[in-house]
């Protein structure tokens, strides 16, 4: 991939594997063969339907993979050119809420129930900062109202039954930004909240980007939201990258068959139309995948080709990679000449 | 609208929860799921019904059901009042209606197969023999395009919109007229999503369906219905056609909904207006407009009496002090 000048690599996957092995003695891979980088500062969102891997990757990132069963097989993960592949678990709790830090998708499951909010607030403060329990007070004081929380004061006494889903999400972000984290992981953090606490949180996620200047990974399988919030988008299916692009480009001219029939399957509000098209069939299990590309079972573009050999991910233009035969070199010497898809 | 035949008239719906006190000398508390709804639905079209969660909707569908027992108020099934029903009576009115439920994990029983699922409603409400109701059967799963073999299995085995599939036709083995639909396809994918979507929209065509559609996600809805209603804190706030209440939206929260979902448009890109504050609690709504807490455009009448659904235009019922003359 190549590097844009004016940018730091902030994270870089390397050729990223990973298995679970099921009780059946079957494996399967959850993710295959992911590289990806993210510069400091920018969103980059990973979007994909359920089972495609996209959570696996983010947690493999955390190292909060459950293992056994899980498994990462091969590659690397490094940030700011540390191997986090390599450190125990001490290196690890230090990058934790530090340098990296998570919002998960169920703010309910995600605070603890016994412990006060201010308790767990500045636990976070303290872990990594070395300052006197009065300032973690007053800095998780501080936060809470950075996260539009009015009654900051009350809330910190309070236990995570006591508020809302969308206060919740608030103390979570306000958890996860209390040590300037470099990077932030959200995996679906609105899916759970309606549409008009969906769009505070986010205004919020995106003032709170910009004061901090971290980057964000925005994980979710809602286009729109991907749309008014990356920068670059990544779409995923049955554990691999299929397409990379700047947001712009993903969604003007998509490229892949996966990322152009799920742009038009979603029902829009400014759709106006009786049928929606639909992708027939479903995602394939990671225990039991097609043999060539992992599309091609559901792809209207086909080719005999496509159902025997796995497609390399190529280079389109600037920033924009793909992975599908309609586009490699291989892939143009079967076809007879039909490369525009949309 | 005049020539459309009325299916269900629903005149002052109430359904009250008494919550549980503390100690004796608290006063009693209820929470009012859904407050004084009146509306007429006609035969043929989709309701939708949007409102984020704790609005009521889920309450509204069962309470029309008779799945919750209404507090007050009044349901007419085809002019026939069915508030006193009991017995045999209502289950001859409930067997015109079905309900596909949001979760196809929990809707059906994990222990039975497909073909025995699809087949208690037709044993328990046709009068049809053993032979009879398996070859409907599979009429069934052909109808909602799954397998004929599928019968043989159990739930676990399909996929989250396969499973949909399987609810959407055992809610058609007795032939209804009316289905409501709670969130039917918020836990499906979107590439799944819409193919339950197209499937609805056919069946409905063949047999004449009138839907009642529940959903809290406003691109599904617009899409599926004729008509909208939008409930807040149990009530409907603003009702009207399809396309009046997307292009126009009259209520100050239909439009705070509206212009609170994100979109794919790079050439105006549209700034998100989230609304301020939280939904008050359902036990203790506001006084007089239920969103006058957290209405822009608040007024001192706002606050002290509750204004009536009224009808605006052609197309269009608002329940707002600002469209008073």
């Amino acid at each position: 991939m190549e590097q844009a000048q004016d940018k730091q690599v902030l994270l870089e996957v390397k050729h990223l594997h990973v298995q679970f092995h099921l009780k059946n003695g079957k494996k399967a891979k959850v993710v295959d063969d992911v590289s990806f980088v993210i510069y400091k500062g920018e969103t980059v969102a990973l979007v994909g339907e359920s089972g495609s891997g996209k959570s696996m990757t983010s947690l493999s990132i955390m190292r909060l993979l459950p293992m056994p069963p899980g498994e990462i097989s091969a590659g690397t993960i490094t940030l700011n050119d540390k191997n986090l592949l390599a450190m125990n678990n001490k290196e690890m709790s230090k990058i934790r809420g530090n340098e990296v830090s998570m919002i998960f998708q169920e703010p309910m499951t995600s605070l603890d129930p016994v412990f006060t909010i201010g308790n767990q607030m500045m636990e976070a403060i303290r872990r990594h900062q070395k300052i006197s329990t009065k300032q973690a007070k007053e800095k998780s004081l501080q936060l809470l109202k950075e996260v539009g929380i009015g009654n900051a004061e009350k809330v910190l006494t309070e236990y995570q039954h006591q508020l809302s889903g969308g206060m919740r999400q608030r103390v979570m972000i306000a958890i996860a930004m209390s040590n300037n984290p470099q990077l932030l992981i959200a995996d679906e953090p609105t899916t759970a909240l309606d549409v008009t606490v969906q769009a505070q949180i986010l205004t919020l996620m995106m003032k709170l980007k910009k004061e901090q200047q971290s980057a964000i990974l925005f994980i979710t399988h809602d286009m729109s939201v991907v749309a008014e919030t990356a920068d670059r988008v990544m779409v995923m299916y049955a554990g691999q990258i299929v397409e990379e692009a700047p947001v712009r480009a993903l969604f003007l001219q998509p490229k892949h068959p996966y990322t152009v029939a799920l742009l038009k399957t979603m029902p829009t509000l400014e759709t106006d139309i009786k049928r929606l098209p639909s992708i027939p069939g479903t995602v394939p299990p990671a225990y039991a995948l097609p043999e060539g590309c992992r599309f091609a079972p559901r792809c209207p573009f086909v080719m005999e080709h496509c159902r025997h050999v796995l497609p390399e991910v190529t280079l389109l233009q600037h920033q924009h990679h793909v992975r599908c035969h309609l586009y490699t070199e291989e892939g143009a010497l079967v076809n007879d000449g039909q490369r525009s898809i949309t | 609208m005049t020539d459309k035949e009325v299916l269900l008239e629903i005149h002052h719906l109430k359904a009250y929860f008494p919550v549980k006190r503390k100690s004796m000398k608290e006063a009693k508390k209820v929470v009012k799921a859904v407050d004084d709804i009146s509306i007429d639905i006609f035969r043929g079209e989709t309701l939708g019904i949007v409102g984020e969660s704790g609005s009521g909707k889920s309450t509204f569908g069962r309470a029309i059901l008779k799945l919750v027992e209404p507090t007050a108020g009044e349901i007419l099934y085809k002019g026939q009042a069915i508030h006193h029903l009991k017995g045999r009576e209502l289950q001859k009115y409930r067997n015109q209606m079905q309900m596909i439920f949001q979760d196809p994990f929990a809707s059906l029983n994990p222990r039975m197969r497909i073909g025995a699922i699809i087949d208690e409603p037709m044993a328990l409400q046709l009068p049809l023999t053993k032979e009879q109701r398996k070859k409907r059967v599979r009429e069934l799963l052909q109808k909602v395009g799954l397998p004929e073999d599928a019968m043989h299995k159990f739930p676990h085995e399909f996929s989250g919109g396969q499973r949909q599939r399987i609810g959407i036709a055992r809610a058609l083995a007795i032939n209804p007229e009316f289905i409501i639909a709670d969130e039917p396809v918020s836990a499906l994918d979107v590439s799944i999503q819409s193919q339950v979507l197209n499937l609805m929209m056919d069946l409905q065509d063949e047999f004449q369906l009138t839907y009642l559609f529940i959903s809290h996600d406003l691109s599904v809805v617009k899409h599926i219905s004729d008509r909208v209603a939008v409930l807040y804190l149990g009530r409907i706030v603003e009702v009207g056609t399809k396309k009046e209440l997307y292009a126009h939206p009259l209520h100050p929260y239909t439009q705070a909904l509206l212009s609170a979902i994100p979109v794919v448009n790079f050439d105006e890109p549209k700034q998100l207006v989230p609304l301020q504050g939280e939904l008050p609690s359902p036990m203790n709504p506001p006084i007089g407009c239920v969103f006058h807490t957290r209405c822009p455009f608040v007024m001192e009448q706002c606050r002290l009496a509750r204004p009536p659904l009224q009808q605006k235009n052609e197309h269009q019922q608002v329940a707002c002090f600002l469209y008073e003359k």
